[in-house]
């Protein structure tokens, strides 16, 4: 007898760990949906605990070191999808070419869950706070995904296609997400939480944007916690493109990135205040990026 | 009684308890097993207010692993609780009244099993109008929630003639102040593990009242039982959380191994403790203060509104308390104050470390600074002037004596804090958009319980056959670090090795009732009677070790670990020695006391006059914010706190007590709050119900004034409580000085300072 479980018992399934990417992705395919797959498996031990999903089997995907990895493949940044937020946030790479990224690392929950969460079940699990999304989409990451006997790239904003639902199909997993390296190019990321530390963002915006000769070269920025999916201010990132850096630019750049999002009011903010900071969050990212300071 | 030299401050803090702690070793009720138990869950109530037409437990019982499926047929004696007032079914029979109510229990081999059947449990309803706020319960149409009406309770405090004092005044200041709910979000969820034992039940729990829990299972299971045991297990925390709550959680797990005739475990996750729990009431206070203009005050008229929920729990207390401060630590002549706790289909709300006074004390607070505004005076120097003081009269009728720290503690907390400089420094927006406050709050709190309650602490101390000093009161450990207090007490009283104390856990079979673990009444009321019970054990001591040794009680000397002779110290014995001696002549060594704090104090409701507490604890707290003007983001990074709660004991426990209390009053003040759809509660988890992490917490400096209470052991008085109650208003007052407006209703989350600053 186990009172620890009593508090939030696990009901019984079949346990499976694969040790090469090969064997998990026949595993995959042969139980057809009705296998749950954990990485860190910090949101998939609520579900069960909870008892909101009922696996026949669980497939425990940490023994595949193959696709743990942070690299520099010359001219693309290659990260393996079970790599965890502890170590991207201390990737010097990530910290020199993907700064956002990094920034978005470290405030996803506490260190004990940092040190679990994996970059590929972020993606996976589609939550429209998703901290991790945000700066994939300012980077224009991509994603890549294997079946037993497929392979395909996904741009990381059609991964997202609801709450909570992703366009990997059941027999898939994601081995790997990779963008391109751009010396020239500068990102940030910053949130509204309702706290300061280990909280769900009310708001996450990121910025990537590269300047020459006084213009943007390029812009995009990722919007969390202000629709259905994580979005991608396409309108306001286009906007950018060509333009004179100036206040009044990042202002209206940081006003069509509001006209851009679809909040809802929940218990954690109303829709008038994200929108609201989704323009200040905006505005406040591309002043750091274009004229230097803290963000 | 005895004064002694203070602990100085560089003592290191070594509480008895901490090493178990820290090494994970303590075993909370839930680590007990090696006890073959079975699982108890409860099936709740899905409908806010709705009358049970059928429930149906067919299915429920033929789950495989269920053992018995009980519903309030079941129930052998009266089928209800309530710490004062048994309004509550232990299971709901014909109605329930609020989302979570108990309605069943599923007791079942194993908890997968017994989950399962609770899914299963068919409830058939017929809705009742839901009364989802205090001013819908005081509608005249709207249907009662009791019998009574939806009113719980109400009390009054007049003085004077308010009318024409407001006439008189050359300025009045009229607002409404609300606030929220605040879960107590103890790091241990409840849990109760109940024994058959021959013809009776053995409780094992966490829990802060163990006699109020055997009362509640003697009343449920009535007379189908003869022995009632309840034994308090370590406890993660409390916070008046559980004052009341483990009265039906042990009540459910006792009727469930009765009724099975075996060990039952009931433990909540988290969601289940949130729904079920009571909380801190939210409501509102309607406030008018009038004053001259050279800022002295002449009249308060007030109403106090708090949502109780669906339940008595603790409100008429609380409320009391909320009315009894509702002046702050002031004088003023004519005070008119009501105050109601009604009734609402949510949730019960009733005890937690403040006790109505964080309510009150926020609307009180923040509307000093709204007056001093108006005057264009220092918040500070208008606080003084109107200050109460060793003689003064309070609204109550009450004339104060000694030991009134409160304007010591304002001054010192202003020397800490830099108060003039920051004050005149701050309020303005530096160019990255941050403001900054600096913002004060003054506060009372009455020691103990009251004359409302009983308020009697007994204490047992004895020596056990080996030699050690067994310490007996039923007052309970969890989380304050009284033990240690105790320990120390005992040690300064009897002039023994600290080693050789020893505290047990409270146990009802082998101890006198102490009272509740509550109002900030362990030290000074359980202290007292710990010394009391040492100066008896002492006696008892020195009389057994006279005839063993041959000298003169009074010519014998209590020391370190023996008994010596005060003209020849080498004719001695250690209390090992004296404790085989003792158990070799059948002899008992021990002291007994009881202390009866209602001596002295009294309540005349009518009037609304008396002597609520014989002794006032005071803070004075200062809080320094950044406001982010651009979100409403608010940091508070400086804090300053100085109390008066009589001589301190154990500087650095009781420093403990005022970084803890100050931030859960922070949490209180800027995050915390439950929000409700229908009566169903959202914020169920700490996902989405926020308290402070180390990044949200300011640096806290602390300090005390001590003054002395003759009624509490070497001059203390009550803490527990008392450093929450100033936090939310001092925050609400830096706010308002960093960005010019007050905001008369909290929590300040980023969201709702953006909108003020907006001007909504």
């Amino acid at each position: 007898m186990k009172p620890f479980q009593y508090l939030s018992p696990i009901q019984e399934f079949e346990y499976l760990k694969p040790r090469t990417l090969d064997e998990a992705l026949s595993i995959v395919s042969k139980f057809n949906g009705v296998a749950k797959v954990i990485a860190g498996g910090t949101d998939l031990t609520i579900a069960l605990k909870e008892l909101l999903v009922k696996p026949q089997a669980v497939v425990d995907i940490n023994g595949l070191k193959e696709i743990r990895y942070i690299r520099d493949d010359g001219g693309i940044i290659r990260i393996g999808a079970l790599t965890t937020f502890d170590e991207i946030y201390r990737s010097g790479l990530i910290n020199k070419y993907a700064r956002c990224l990094a920034q978005a690392a470290y405030n996803v929950g506490t260190w004990q869950i940092r040190n679990l969460a994996t970059l590929g079940g972020n993606i996976a699990n589609a939550s429209p706070a998703a901290d991790g999304a945000t700066p994939l989409i300012s980077l224009d990451a991509h994603v890549h995904i294997k079946s037993i006997n497929n392979e395909r790239d996904v741009p990381i904003i059609d991964m997202f296609l609801g709450p909570k639902k992703s366009a990997l199909n059941s027999n898939e997993l994601i081995t790997e997400v990779y963008f391109k390296k751009d010396e020239l190019a500068n990102c940030g990321w910053a949130r509204i939480g309702r706290r300061n530390a280990n909280t769900i963002s009310v708001v996450n915006v990121a910025v990537n944007i590269s300047l020459a000769d006084g213009k943007y070269r390029a812009a995009r920025i990722g919007l969390g916690s202000v629709g259905p999916t994580p979005l991608y201010a396409k309108k306001a990132s286009e906007y950018l493109i060509g333009k004179e850096a100036s206040s009044a630019t990042i202002s209206q750049a940081a006003k069509i990135a509001m006209d851009e999002s679809n909040p809802i009011s929940d218990i954690r903010g109303t829709k008038i205040y994200r929108l609201s900071m989704v323009k200040y969050l905006t505005e406040k990212l591309l002043n750091n990026l274009t004229y230097g300071g803290i963000n | 009684m005895a004064t002694i030299e203070l602990e100085t401050k560089s003592e290191v803090l070594r509480r008895i308890d901490v090493s178990e702690k820290v090494a994970g070793k303590l075993r909370y009720t839930t680590d007990m097993i090696e006890v073959e138990a079975l699982y108890v869950k409860v099936v709740r109530s899905a409908m806010p207010h709705a009358m049970i037409e059928s429930i149906d437990i067919s299915q429920a019982k033929e789950t495989p692993g269920v053992i018995r499926v009980i519903t309030s047929h079941d129930v052998p004696g009266e089928n209800l609780i309530g710490f004062f007032t048994r309004d509550q079914p232990l299971l709901a029979e014909d109605r329930v009244r609020f989302i979570g109510e108990a309605v069943a229990l599923v007791v079942a081999e194993n908890p997968v099993s017994a989950m399962t059947a609770v899914n299963s449990v068919k409830i058939s309803y017929k809705p009742l109008p839901a009364i989802l706020d205090i001013d819908s319960a005081l509608s005249p149409d709207a249907i009662k929630i009791h019998e009574d009406g939806n009113i719980k309770e109400s009390f009054v405090i007049k003085k004077g003639n308010v009318e024409s004092a407001f006439e008189k005044s050359d300025i009045v200041i009229e607002g409404r102040y609300s606030f929220p709910y605040q879960e107590h979000a103890y790091l241990e969820t409840e849990a109760c593990l109940a024994m058959p034992t021959e013809g009776g039940i053995t409780v094992i729990g966490s829990m802060q009242v163990p006699f109020a829990v055997e009362r509640a299972v003697r009343t449920v299971l009535g007379n189908a039982v003869n022995k009632v045991r309840v034994i308090q297990a370590p406890t993660g925390g409390g916070f008046g959380g559980k004052e009341d709550a483990p009265d039906e959680v042990c009540a459910h797990a006792a009727l469930a191994a009765y009724l099975t005739g075996r060990p039952a475990l009931l433990a909540y996750n988290r969601k289940e403790s949130i729904i079920f729990h009571p909380k801190r009431h939210p409501g509102y206070i309607k406030r008018k203060l009038g004053a001259t203009r050279d800022g002295i005050l002449t009249a308060l008229s007030e109403t106090i509104m708090l949502d109780g929920g669906a339940y008595m729990s603790l409100t008429p207390r609380v409320i009391f308390q909320s009315v009894a401060t509702a002046t702050g630590p002031y004088l003023i002549p004519n005070v008119d104050i009501e105050g109601k706790g009604v009734y609402t289909n949510k949730v019960p709300c009733g005890a937690f470390r403040g006790f109505g006074k964080p309510q009150s004390q926020f609307a009180a607070e923040l509307q000093m600074d709204e007056l001093a505004k108006e005057l264009k005076m220092d918040p500070l120097e208008l606080r003084l002037k109107n200050l109460i003081k060793e003689g003064s009269e309070l609204p109550w009728g009450q004339r104060l004596g000694d030991g009134i720290g409160i304007l010591q503690c304002a001054i010192r907390v202003k020397e800490m804090a830099e108060w003039e400089e920051k004050r005149q420094k701050y309020g303005v927006v530096d160019s990255k958009g941050i403001a900054r406050g600096i913002g004060l709050a003054l506060a009372m709190h009455g020691t103990s319980i009251g004359p409302l309650g009983i308020d009697v602490g007994s204490a047992i101390i004895e020596l056990d056959e080996n030699g050690k000093i067994v310490v007996k009161n039923s007052l309970t450990e969890y989380g304050q670090g009284i033990y240690t207090g105790w320990i120390e007490i005992v040690s300064r009283a009897l002039n023994v090795d600290k080693g050789l104390i020893e505290v047990i856990y409270p146990d009802t079979s082998i101890m006198y009732d102490s009272g509740p673990t509550v109002a900030s009444r362990s030290t000074a009321v359980g202290g007292r009677a710990i010394y009391e019970a040492a100066i008896n054990f002492k006696s008892a001591i020195l009389k057994a070790a006279s005839q063993m040794i041959g000298v003169k009680p009074h010519r014998l000397s209590l020391e370190g670990d023996s008994i010596k002779s005060i003209e020849n110290p080498n004719n001695r014995l250690s209390l090992k020695d004296i404790a085989s001696m003792a158990r070799k002549n059948g002899q008992t060594i021990k002291g007994e006391a009881w202390v009866n704090m209602n001596q002295g104090s009294y309540w005349d409701r009518e009037k609304g006059r008396g002597v609520p507490w014989k002794s006032y604890s005071f803070a004075a707290h200062v809080a320094e914010v950044e406001v982010d003007i651009n979100s409403g983001k608010v940091n508070v990074v400086n804090y300053y706190a100085v109390h008066d709660s009589g001589k301190i004991l154990k500087r650095s426990l009781a420093e403990s007590q005022v970084y803890g209390g100050v931030v859960q009053g922070l949490g209180y003040a800027l995050m915390e709050d439950l929000h409700f759809k229908d009566g169903k509660l959202l914020s169920n988890s700490f996902l989405d119900y926020m308290i402070p992490t180390f990044a949200d917490t300011p640096n806290i400096y602390v300090d005390f004034i001590e003054t002395y209470n003759e009624d509490g052991p070497f001059g203390a008085k009550g803490l527990g409580e008392v450093p929450i109650e100033p936090v939310a208003p001092a925050i609400a007052n830096a706010i308002y000085n960093a960005i010019g407006k007050p905001i008369r209703a909290f929590p300040f989350t980023s969201e709702r300072v953006f909108s003020a600053l907006q001007g909504d």
